[in-house]
């Protein structure tokens, strides 16, 4: 088929078609999902970089102090986000397994989302003295 | 009712413990990563702010934390849960993946040694701030 | 007469290994009209060789399941008109998902059908059984049987089930809802049976609780409630056969 606006939009469509009509319970699992990955790769790094203390403690300090830089303080609060998501809807699915709330599964996720954002906010508020320090 | 499951039936019961498992790790790593993440970036937020203190981590404030048997047991015990739960979950994803899923066993004695060996290597790191 | 744009997804694998999106345009004849009607008017006055499945037109039978604009539906049971929200409007019909096509709409539902087989998906009476043998209406079991045992097997929640995609050995929303209904009927002996083929890694444990199963389900079916009873089951089962309460 020649490339036209029309193909475009189709196959624009044909996106649209896979992700516009999925529902809060697919996005709670996909977030979970991502989240969980994310997770376990900085899992690795985290221990990659606590594993410098072997190299004696001047390492480990020089590391950390760039690690404690405020480009790392934001990242650390996307970790944070992360944390909590998966923790909350973690919380959620265990309901689900006590056979808890499963019919109000979506608002379930949606306080799981308003408590992610709200505590991260006030993680965030508490660390802008770091961010915007020297 | 009938009864429940007899014995053999329950060894054919394949994919509860990890399923399982992953329940309880999780459950209990809502608090150790609570405490861990809370000790390690809040606790001491105050007196860096007001220049007490100059960053939150450094090898000497780790080191007096984990001077307390506490503070051992619950790194440990995160480290080995940590482990658990992340690769566990890996392992569900790769099972939905049909090459992964046709050599699971393979796979899965695999992950046991990436997790047995990084929970080895994670240990002797943190045993530089023990002995 | 409003006109809207009907996008079919065509094509077979033996004829054309790529498939394509073909649009119509349809007059809107009645507000009742059905994304079914639209394709039978199609087909009945544009192109003859559009393919798709259907019997009851009722929304009985479960045969003419399509995924609408991304979500999964009856085609017969989906108008048309607030779909395509007027005048000009698109709509676009695909086939079912994680199944085979055979020809434009047209899927093969065999894999789905054998998953429904694995949890062996009729009654086993017990020897002392004499028929008919009823269930009060006002029972507690008959009301925890009677919405699972409504599936008319359409195979949208298989389509909607984001797991049964990548692993088609996992045995899907349907064929768990069955074996949660005969597990839960009294009447059942074979509920050992069925736990044991439902509590296995392509069973019970691949759900992930996503839901999409229950928000396309055309009865309404609480399927994740079923499939949540069931790991309940087992998990008690377990739990007991640990600490030896069981006995």
């Amino acid at each position: 088929m020649a490339f036209s606006f029309r193909t475009l939009s189709l196959h624009a469509g044909n996106f649209q078609d896979r992700y516009s009509g999925t529902r809060s319970g697919w996005w709670a699992w996909f977030l979970q999902r991502l989240t969980g990955v994310a997770l376990v790769g900085y899992l690795f790094l985290h221990i990659a970089v606590i594993s410098t203390a072997r190299a004696g403690a001047d390492t480990f300090d020089t590391v950390l102090i760039i690690l404690q830089k405020p480009f790392f303080v934001v990242l650390d609060l996307f970790l944070i986000a992360a944390v909590l998501y998966h923790a909350l809807n973690g919380v959620r699915v265990l309901l689900f397994d006590a056979g808890i709330a499963i019919k109000r599964q979506a608002l379930l996720f949606w306080i799981c989302m308003l408590l992610t954002i709200v505590i991260t906010g006030v993680a965030g508020y508490f660390s802008l003295p770091l961010i915007f320090r020297g | 009712m009938s009864a429940p499951l007899t014995s053999q039936q329950q060894k054919a019961v394949a994919g509860f413990w990890p399923w399982f498992l992953q329940r309880v790790s999780g459950f209990l790593l809502i608090f150790l990563v609570g405490v861990h993440i809370w000790m390690t970036h809040f606790s001491g937020l105050g007196d860096v702010v007001r220049g007490h203190q100059e960053e939150l981590v450094l090898f000497e404030i780790v080191k007096q934390r984990l001077a307390q048997g506490l503070f051992i047991f619950i790194d440990f015990s995160l480290l080995a849960l940590v482990l658990y739960h992340g690769l566990n979950g890996m392992r569900n994803i790769l099972l939905e993946w049909g090459p992964a899923a046709r050599h699971a066993a393979g796979m899965t004695a695999g992950l046991w040694l990436l997790g047995i060996g990084t929970f080895i290597y994670g240990a002797w790191a943190l045993l530089a701030f023990i002995l | 007469m409003d006109t809207i744009s009907l996008s079919v997804r065509r094509g077979s694998p033996e004829q054309n290994p790529t498939a394509y999106w073909q649009e119509f345009d349809v007059p809107i004849v009645e507000d009742t009209m059905s994304v079914l009607d639209a394709l039978i008017w199609v087909q009945r006055n544009v192109d003859p060789s559009l393919a798709f499945r259907r019997a009851c037109r009722v929304g009985m039978c479960g045969t003419c399941g399509v995924v609408i604009n991304g979500r999964e539906g009856l085609a017969c049971g989906t108008l048309l008109g607030p779909l395509a929200g007027g005048e000009g409007g698109k709509v676009r019909v695909q086939p079912l998902r994680h199944l085979p096509v055979i020809r434009d709409l047209v899927t093969d539902p065999g894999v789905f059908f054998d998953h429904l087989r694995q949890v062996d998906p009729s009654l086993t009476p017990g020897p002392g059984l004499q028929e008919p043998v009823v269930l009060s209406p006002d029972s507690r079991e008959r009301q925890t049987i009677s919405p699972h045992r409504e599936c008319i097997y359409c195979g949208l929640c298989y389509s909607a089930c984001p797991v049964a995609g990548p692993d088609s050995g996992f045995l899907g929303p349907a064929a768990l809802n069955r074996a949660f209904a005969l597990v839960s009927d009294s009447r059942d002996v074979a509920r050992n049976q069925r736990l044991q083929t439902v509590a296995s890694e392509q069973g019970l444990w691949r759900c992930h609780t996503i839901f999409e199963c229950t928000a396309v389900c055309p009865k309404g079916i609480p399927i994740t409630r079923a499939i949540q009873g069931l790991k309940r089951r087992v998990v008690v089962d377990k739990l007991k056969s640990i600490f030896r309460l069981g006995r």
